[in-house]
């Protein structure tokens, strides 16, 4: 493929990843759903689409493979055939299959021709209408017969095009594919014998011909009808042979790959090498049990390493840290490279307030070019207007990056579905909230963290069926995804009614860990956090699905660096739910400015609820607990910003002072400052890029004067706060 | 074999203009009546001082943070890092911005001095004052001419303290 192919191809893969979803989406509803034709109707025009593209692009697995699924689900659409659980499941499987050809295409990886051409036979089967009902098991020999009893006739074609082929933008490779389309395709064979010496050669002129044979159940009419476009001038001879088409049953789906195809294909490529344990358990050696609990016993590298004094536990803590980074990195380099599609309305949008804004600004500078004083209230409009153009545009290019997270939730379906049949558990899966919206990069970086979350459920969390019903629960387990909007951020809870997490186990295991002693007395809080340490697992029995201990620290690790937090609730017996809560956009708040002294802060705004001015008397000192304020009969902790940040301030009398009262995680606080400046919108600039995380602050912003003003993080400035009582207490 | 010949000639016209071939060029700056020298290639720009936004609880040499054409930029007193008393700033005092493992950062210098060659071979260890006198932040001295320059290990300097403390603020 030439280079220029490249951005149509990524283009391309891109699409095939949109169909496919669709495809996949559409099946999964389909098996609750079987009379539904418009959703058959949807899932055959993506998949449609799929071979249409795969074809043109010359990825002519994909599209061979396509091709059986459309025939399939074209039956599946007229009616001919009925939905059954069975086809669902072998679509669902061929659309997996398909999945990986795609991959395969994409990054040039080797296929498992073996599974491809399995489900291929399998679908051939399903799609024969005199076939077996569906649901016994396809028998690959069979559909194989069934395919070539149908190649009635084979005819031999001689073809030379006419000179202007190339000139008119035609591709011969086209009329083969679809003479591949129509049946078997062989002895292609291309005559070279015309061609001339390069430098007398006009590459814009086709000096080649060919000869080929098709094997093919349609009329002599519709193999004609292939070269309709190319028939002037062309020389075209098509010759029936008789008394071949009967003998060659045996030949079956191995050879309906044209041999043109063998290059694009990777045909005939090694199987993946196996690890030890599953070769062992293949040969019978050893039992599944007994390779898991060997398993079970592996240890990491680094446990090993401080086990024989080789290095300390520092040494392997730090080159696990440098470890996560590259990986970090590795992963932020993969992030980057996306695309993201957006409403032409927005775009639309975005271009008329972009003219306006182009307007306002010729405005400005037309009467810049002659002000007089007396033009000053036109300046000022102008001005706000300018304004409002800018503050449009912000909120509009924002929602270019925001997408509803309805599609990071769209492949749990699925993944609970064959998650439930693998672990023999009836589970139902329960979405909520699917239409919050969130940052596109936020979308994408909790996938992982997410998927984890639901397999932990599905796996650890709930019971199985026979345990449910004697605990007196329904048999069906339940997993709920759940986002929403809380404050300033994000939330995403995913919950299930399984047993809970066990509190002495997981104390056991923390002991014989060494993560904890004995005698430590700990709040329930820090014992579930406790899972969240990395190779930390309770369970008896590691299985393919989870158990490892590896991840539950990856979730907390990722969550993290997006600036979120997760938290655990579990009632033994009744269940678990683990809350994502995340920034809800990375770059621009709602912030109040304030003033400490000669200091400037900015509060997000959705943290504060009032701000007051209080009177003599409605602060009270509890001795060695510091201050408190009677807001309408509650008491509410009294903060003085200037105490905590160790910051000179102007007024040190309460009653001189302003208190915001600020919302954290639930947790009302009064925190005192000088004065109130304003309210703005404020791109949130990083700290960290250069410098590093400081307590009690969220992150830094450019203020209007060009300076910088830091962005107050109430939770940190509440511990701070704590730890200072702490000691002083 | 002509690029051999070009290769010679560049590096006799490099050494007839002063050029150093195999050693290194060095920002020179003083402090106190001390001359500090960068490598240069880790120099970014060199900038006036301005006002800096003061950061709450952290070291008295983190002067503040900067707005540099929208990045926030960490300023570091080189003086009080280095344990020398603090002096009123003046015209000369300049911001030097270099770039440390990625990271952007700005020193307070009592004035800017000069671009410096040093061959290797006029570049030695630093010495060993034993515990009185910590030299981990420093790369060797070099001598141009009769001028003797501390050489500063930027990493050593600016890492050492303040990532660690990153990943002590990380931990709590």
């Amino acid at each position: 493929m030439s280079n220029d192919f490249a951005q149509f191809q990524d283009a391309f893969f891109e699409e095939a990843a949109e169909h496919l979803a669709v495809v996949e989406e559409g099946l999964l509803e389909l098996e609750q759903h079987p009379e539904d034709r418009d959703l058959l109707n949807k899932i055959f025009r993506s998949a449609h689409s799929i071979k249409g593209a795969s074809g043109m692009f010359g990825f002519s697995a994909v599209a061979q493979f396509t091709h059986k699924m459309e025939t399939l689900l074209d039956l599946l659409r007229n009616g001919q055939k009925v939905v059954t659980p069975q086809i669902a499941d072998l679509l669902l499987k061929s659309t997996d299959c398909l999945k990986t050809l795609i991959d395969a295409a994409k990054t040039g990886a080797s296929v498992d021709n073996e599974t491809v051409q399995r489900l291929a036979a399998e679908l051939a089967a399903a799609s024969a209408l005199n076939a077996p009902p569906a649901g016994q098991s396809a028998d690959p020999a069979k559909a194989a017969a069934v395919m070539s009893i149908d190649h009635a006739h084979v005819y031999t074609i001689h073809w030379t095009p006419p000179e202007w082929l190339f000139q008119r933008g035609l591709d011969p490779l086209q009329i083969f594919k679809e003479l591949g389309a129509l049946g078997t395709l062989s002895e292609v064979k291309v005559d070279d014998s015309r061609l001339p010496d390069v430098a007398d050669m006009d590459p814009e002129r086709c000096y080649l011909s060919w000869s080929m044979r098709v094997r093919t159940g349609k009329d002599r009419q519709v193999v004609e009808a292939v070269f309709e476009f190319v028939r002037e001038d062309s020389v075209l001879t098509i010759e029936e042979v008789r008394g071949e088409a009967s003998g060659v049953k045996g030949e079956g789906h191995r050879s309906s790959a044209p041999p043109y195809a063998s290059p694009l294909t990777s045909e005939g490529s090694e199987d993946e090498p196996k690890p030890l344990g599953e070769i062992l358990v293949e040969s019978g050696v050893v039992s599944r049990e007994a390779l898991d609990g060997a398993l079970a016993q592996q240890k990491r590298v680094g446990e090993i390493l401080i086990e024989q004094h080789a290095a300390s536990p520092q040494q392997v803590e730090q080159a696990l840290q440098k470890q996560r980074k590259m990986e970090a990195a590795a992963q932020s380099k993969k992030t980057d490279t996306a695309s993201i599609r957006v409403d032409t309305d927005k775009i639309d949008k975005l271009i008329n307030l972009v003219g306006e804004l182009v307007i306002t600004q010729s405005m400005l500078s037309d009467l810049g070019a002659r002000f007089e004083m007396s033009q000053m209230p036109v300046l000022l409009e102008r001005v706000a207007q300018l304004e409002r153009n800018t503050r449009e545009i912000q909120e509009r290019v924002m929602s270019i990056r925001m997408l509803p997270i309805g599609t990071a939730f769209a492949r749990f379906p699925r993944l609970v579905r064959d998650l439930s049949a693998k672990a023999g558990k009836k589970i139902q899966l329960v979405l909520s909230g699917e239409e919050t919206e969130l940052d596109k990069t936020v979308i994408e970086s909790i996938n992982d963290p997410l998927t984890h979350l639901v397999r932990n459920s599905a796996d650890h969390g709930l019971e199985a069926p026979e345990e449910r019903l004697d605990n007196n629960k329904p048999e069906l387990g339940t997993i709920r995804l759940n986002a929403f909007h809380a404050g300033g951020s994000i939330c995403i809870t995913v919950e299930d009614d399984g047993r809970g997490l066990n509190r002495n186990k997981i104390l056991a295991k923390a002991i014989k860990q060494g993560l904890i002693s004995e005698n430590d007395k700990l709040p329930d809080d820090q014992i579930w956090s406790l899972i969240f340490k990395p190779g930390f697992s309770t369970a008896e029995k590691i299985t393919d699905i989870s158990g490892r201990g590896v991840g539950m620290d990856v979730v907390k690790r990722n969550i993290e660096t997006l600036g979120g937090t997760v938290s655990i609730k579990t009632t033994e017996g009744r269940g678990t739910v683990f809350t994502l809560k995340l920034p809800l956009t990375l770059a621009i708040i709602e912030g109040m400015t304030i003033r400490v002294g000669q200091e400037t802060y900015i509060v997000p705004l959705l943290s504060i609820l009032e701000s007051i001015q209080p009177k003599a008397g409605m602060i009270k000192t509890v001795v060695e607990k510091g201050e408190l304020i009677n807001v309408r009969g509650t008491y509410l902790p009294v903060v003085r910003m200037y105490e905590v940040f160790s910051l000179q301030p102007e007024i040190t009398d309460p009653t001189q002072a302003i208190l915001l009262i600020l919302e954290t995680e639930g947790e009302q606080v009064a925190v005192m400052v000088d004065e109130i400046l304003g309210q703005q919108q404020v791109v949130i600039k990083s700290m960290e890029q250069n410098f590093r995380k400081v307590e009690g602050i969220a992150g830094a912003t450019i203020l209007g004067d060009g300076t910088v003003g830091f962005i107050l993080d109430v939770r940190g400035l509440l511990q701070i706060a704590r730890q200072a009582t702490q000691v002083a207490a | 074999m002509a690029t051999v010949t070009v290769e010679t000639a560049t590096k006799e016209l490099h050494q007839q203009i002063g050029l150093t071939t195999d050693g290194s060029q060095f920002l020179t700056f003083n402090l106190g009546d001390e001359l500090y020298g960068v490598d240069i290639l880790r120099v970014q720009e060199i900038k006036g001082y301005t006002v800096v936004t003061k950061i709450p609880n952290t070291p008295s040499h983190i002067k503040g943070v900067l707005n540099l054409r929208g990045t926030i930029v960490p300023i570091v007193e080189l003086r009080t890092k280095f344990g020398m008393p603090t002096i009123d700033y003046t015209a000369f005092t300049v911001i030097i911005v270099v770039v440390v493992r990625d990271k952007v950062m700005g020193l307070v210098v009592d004035s800017v001095s000069d671009v410096l060659n040093i061959e290797k071979k006029d570049m030695q260890q630093s010495p060993q004052f034993g515990a009185s006198v910590d030299v981990s932040f420093l790369n060797g001295i070099g001598k141009s001419g009769d001028k003797l320059v501390a050489l500063l290990d930027m990493d050593g300097l600016l890492c050492e303290g303040d990532l660690q403390e990153a990943a002590a603020g990380a931990a709590v």
